[in-house]
């Protein structure tokens, strides 16, 4: 099987797919750079082309590169924790196929994410709630994948895929947590430079 | 450039500057659009004129409580610190002041007049707070009834009778708004006699008020007795049409630890007490209006003769003016010493188009009228409500020329093609107006439409398809085998 088509023939086996992944080193860098590229494409399409019975968006907030940053730092914050994480259980995944697996893993939920693009210019309001229930199916998709590639990767049992899980949604608020520390240490420190800067030249003058 | 050219080219720029230095004092009038933000429009009204006491003739007013304007233009102002009535006609010209008012053919005591309601006949009701009583008398003060505290119990030494302000509806019931009266306001017949209580407000049920109820459960008396009751607001104003629905404004404020919002705080009271108000604000704006409006206190709600809604609040001297579907028109106004802004405003009232504005602490009513914006979308609104679709459609594609972030006009032209089934035009207005569930319906029809038409093609497109797919899969399938 070519690495290509390793992500459909996961969605059609999610259970052994990962095992048969994993054994035949079939996780490629490249796909899962594609597959980003569609994340990012669906996140952007979204604003501008759902259709305006559901909601309008502004057009002037539409940012594409701070959605398509939020998107890869978000996938990027998830990995390093659930890597992070998965030291301490004895996980024996790397990241990069951390990376790869989360990716593969959210194909489904872009797949359904599409769709409802597309449906929702010819559905009206009250029919809108089936594609919704589409998105959430994708969704569902998604999270039965991943815990299986966690299965197959790490190498847990089902309850410590659980657990992982849970560490790594912990793991991703003390990671949010030291980001923002971090601003705002280098928010006080350029603050108290600028305040000395300011003060010795209206000293000075 | 030749010199005739710079000539006219100064003239015109001093024209220019001219029209800048002649415009009106007005405040900023607003709207909020449908990303939740307030955006500038047109001034809808304008100020005509602010009139002190020595203005109208009859010396200075002092910290006057109410004003009631009739259907004819006639003005009622409640001087309370000078303990009189004084009426004017629509201009602010003094009629007369009533000053000496007379019961059973002896001088009547009257502590202060407080809220002054007049009907349709020129029966003049007011309240005396202070004494805790109401009265009605005639135009020269001749009082021919005495209402006062009702003795059901619900008055005591612990709960006073302060009657604010009265409404009568057209059967002759006199609604009195007392101060700290949860249960309502109080119902008197046309002869005194007390009916109850009329239009108490419901307690939000928010999960704090539920669980309180919970724990309450389980509590015996005397725990429950210590708890703090969990009671409706009182409304802080009202005002009654000539349909006999009764218009009431309450103020946001903590109830048992709830905040409530700001679009609860109108309610349309039908004769049996139950709130009938249908807001058909788009939902962003109407999010907006409630986070705002948290930091507003209503003082005083007037419905006009044209069913408008008008509110001014005191934290802001804002006005606010909405249709008969809750749809903002126009806000406002501010606190200051310009005219057109106020620094206590306590009472609104309207008068043919015209708004008029109480000021407790400087003695003086503001008029304002309406401006051609404003008074091209009150004539698109009016046209449209009584049916004319079609007419409504001019007025309102001029009130859309002149302000694009005016988004009523939009919805209101989407809904006009909507009624006379032009249906690509009302999508497209829908869009410009930002009205999703307007857009919905017109999508609805024209999916319909499209339907309808190409249902054939449709069908017979997939079936050609699909049968197009099968042929050549065995043809594949027969390749394959041999």
């Amino acid at each position: 099987m070519k690495k290509y088509q390793y992500p459909f023939y996961l969605m059609r086996h999610p259970f052994e797919g990962f095992y048969e992944m994993r054994y035949k080193k079939g996780a490629s860098l490249g796909v899962s750079f594609v597959i980003l590229i569609a994340f990012i494409l669906q996140s952007i399409i979204k604003y501008t082309y759902t259709g305006k019975q559901f909601v309008f968006y502004d057009i002037t907030e539409i940012n594409i590169i701070t959605t398509a940053i939020y998107t890869i730092a978000a996938l990027l914050i998830v990995c390093a924790s659930n890597w992070a994480f998965s030291v301490l259980i004895e996980g024996k995944a790397t990241f990069r196929e951390i990376w790869i697996l989360f990716l593969y893993s959210l194909l489904p939920y872009i797949i359904t994410n599409y769709i409802y693009i597309i449906l929702s210019n010819v559905v009206t309001e009250s029919e809108g709630v089936f594609i919704n229930v589409l998105v959430f199916l994708g969704g569902a998709m998604t999270l039965i994948m991943i815990i299986n590639a966690f299965m197959a990767y790490h190498e847990f049992n089902f309850t410590t895929t659980l657990i992982s899980l849970l560490l790594t949604v912990l793991g991703v608020a003390i990671i949010l947590f030291l980001i923002i520390l971090i601003i705002s240490l280098f928010q006080q420190v350029a603050s108290t430079i600028s305040t000395i800067f300011y003060e010795a030249v209206f000293r000075f003058k | 450039m030749p010199l005739s050219k710079r000539i006219i080219a100064v003239f015109a720029m001093s024209a220019l500057m001219l029209i800048f230095c002649c415009s009106n004092v007005s405040a900023e009038s607003y709207v909020y659009n449908s990303y939740k933000e307030t955006v500038n429009a047109p001034d809808v009204y304008d100020v005509l004129e602010k009139i002190t006491g020595s203005d109208i003739g009859c010396g200075t007013l002092k910290a006057p409580e109410d004003m009631f304007v009739t259907d004819d233009g006639t003005v009622y102002i409640a001087d309370t610190g000078n303990k009189r009535i004084v009426i004017t006609d629509s201009n602010l010209v003094l009629i007369k002041t009533i000053e000496d008012f007379v019961m059973d053919e002896k001088p009547a005591k009257i502590k202060e007049i407080t809220g002054v309601f007049v009907d349709t006949e020129g029966t003049i009701y007011f309240t005396d707070a202070k004494g805790g009583y109401i009265y009605r008398c005639d135009e020269n003060g001749n009082i021919d009834l005495r209402l006062k505290q009702p003795e059901n119990g619900v008055f005591d030494e612990e709960t006073l009778f302060v009657p604010e302000e009265v409404i009568v509806d057209r059967s002759g019931n006199i609604y009195v708004k007392c101060t700290g009266i949860y249960q309502g306001s109080v119902l008197y017949d046309k002869n005194g006699d007390f009916q109850g209580f009329f239009g108490a407000d419901n307690v939000e049920e928010t999960q704090s008020i539920v669980s309180d109820y919970f724990w309450k459960s389980l509590m015996n008396d005397t725990q429950k007795e210590q708890t703090a009751r969990v009671v409706p607001p009182e409304i802080r104003a009202f005002d009654i049409d000539d349909e006999d629905f009764i218009y009431t404004v309450t103020n946001s404020g903590t109830t048992a630890g709830s905040t409530k919002i700001a679009m609860d705080k109108f309610r349309k009271l039908n004769p049996k007490g139950s709130d009938v108000l249908i807001n058909k604000m788009p939902r962003e704006a109407k999010m907006a209006l409630e986070r705002d409006g948290l930091a507003l206190a209503f003082v005083d709600v007037n419905i006009t003769s044209d069913d408008y809604l008008l509110a001014v609040d005191k934290n802001f001297g804002r006005i606010f003016e909405f249709d008969r579907d809750m749809n903002l028109i126009t806000a406002f106004g501010s606190i200051g010493n310009e005219y057109g802004t106020f620094q206590n405003p306590i009472a609104i009232e309207s008068f043919n188009n015209n708004i008029y504005v109480l000021d407790k602490t400087t003695c003086s009513v503001t008029v304002f009228g309406l401006t051609e914006f404003g008074t091209t979308i009150h004539e698109a609104i009016n046209i449209y409500n009584s049916g004319y679709y079609e007419k409504a459609i001019d007025p309102w594609l001029e009130v859309a020329a002149r302000s694009s972030n005016y988004e009523l006009a939009f919805v209101g032209l989407g809904n006009a093609y909507m009624n006379i089934h032009d249906y690509e035009k009302a999508i497209h207005y829908f869009e410009l107006g930002r009205d999703s569930e307007g857009y919905n319906d017109a999508f609805i029809e024209l999916r319909a439409q499209f339907l309808r038409k190409n249902l054939v093609y449709i069908v017979g497109g997939i079936v050609i398809i699909a049968g197009g797919i099968y042929v050549a899969l065995h043809f594949i399938r027969r390749r394959k085998k041999a």
